[in-house]
């Protein structure tokens, strides 16, 4: 018999996917991803996550670099890095990130540096937005898993013995 | 999904691991079982030139050394490979989508490939078999 903690914890993650997407945070696709992850491979989604932190961690630091450097404007590079920011960002539904990077990318087009600058400080923080909200969420499920490892013995098999 | 389908070799072409993990995953689960994975153009040439036989090969847009578009020029026109492409970028706009399909592309969809896309893709895979066929 589950305990009720199970529950709560439950309740717990659906409250908070429920909110990102209706921030528009995260959308549909994150709910594929949840769809792929089964009993082979039970932590899917936290592993893609992780993947998404660490290289999305990377191509932000790399576009903070190209964009402070005054001297030389490499809007190429700039275009590359979010094009690899954009799609992988599609592949977890971080959709927020996503669109920043549209607007970001439209304004390396135009080089509109200042546009630029002012899209990357609303790009890192919806990063560190959705990366604290999923530690929270893989947090949730992890206690979840914990908890529901727990079973509280039955009432009635304790009768009969 | 029909099951002669799910026995078909596939080549997944893209440079970020992020998306040839969650596309492998996606495909797997819908029942594919001959999954290669490629991390540029080049790879996928030479994966190609090997021997192996991919019946359908998906190829993101955005990649160093050889974009997609490219890529499937070579494939098809050089390369006289007759496998399916499918053209995959996390744009989805026109423009793109008509120079992958004038590169010989069978379809184009944006990231990430779904279940959803892959199920209309093999919906219209019989057509487009035939096509080819004739075209050949």
């Amino acid at each position: 018999m589950l305990g009720l903690e199970s529950y709560r914890l439950v309740a717990d993650m659906n409250r908070l996917l429920a909110l990102l997407f209706h921030q528009g945070v995260l959308d549909e696709q994150f709910l594929q991803l949840q769809q792929l992850q089964d009993e082979s491979s039970p932590n899917f989604v936290s592993e893609v996550v992780n993947i998404y932190f660490n290289e999305s961690e990377k191509l932000l630091r790399n576009l903070r670099t190209l964009l402070m450097d005054r001297e030389q404007w490499e809007y190429k590079r700039v275009g590359v890095h979010l094009n690899q920011l954009i799609g992988s960002s599609s592949s977890i539904g971080a959709n927020r990130i996503r669109n920043v990077c549209v607007a970001l990318r439209a304004a390396s087009e135009q080089n509109n540096r200042l546009g630029c600058l002012r899209a990357l400080d609303v790009l890192e923080h919806e990063y560190c937005y959705l990366k604290n909200k999923l530690h929270e969420f893989f947090h949730i499920e992890q206690q979840r898993v914990l908890a529901a490892g727990i079973r509280y013995p039955n009432p009635m098999q304790q009768q009969q013995q | 999904m029909a099951n002669n389908f799910q026995n078909m070799s596939m080549l997944i072409v893209d440079d970020e691991a992020l998306t040839r993990t969650v596309h492998e995953f996606t495909l797997r689960h819908s029942g594919f079982t001959k999954l290669q994975m490629a991390e540029n153009g080049m790879q996928a040439i030479q994966l190609c030139q090997s021997g192996e036989h991919y019946v359908i090969i998906t190829m993101d847009f955005s990649m160093p050394l050889i974009n997609g578009v490219r890529l499937a020029t070579k494939l098809l026109r050089e390369k006289g490979a007759d496998s399916l492409i499918v053209g995959v970028s996390a744009d989805g706009d026109p423009p793109l989508m008509e120079k992958f399909i004038k590169a010989g592309a069978d379809r184009f969809y944006s990231k990430p490939l779904t279940p959803e896309k892959i199920a209309t893709f093999f919906q219209n895979i019989q057509s487009i078999t035939q096509w080819k066929s004739k075209a050949l």
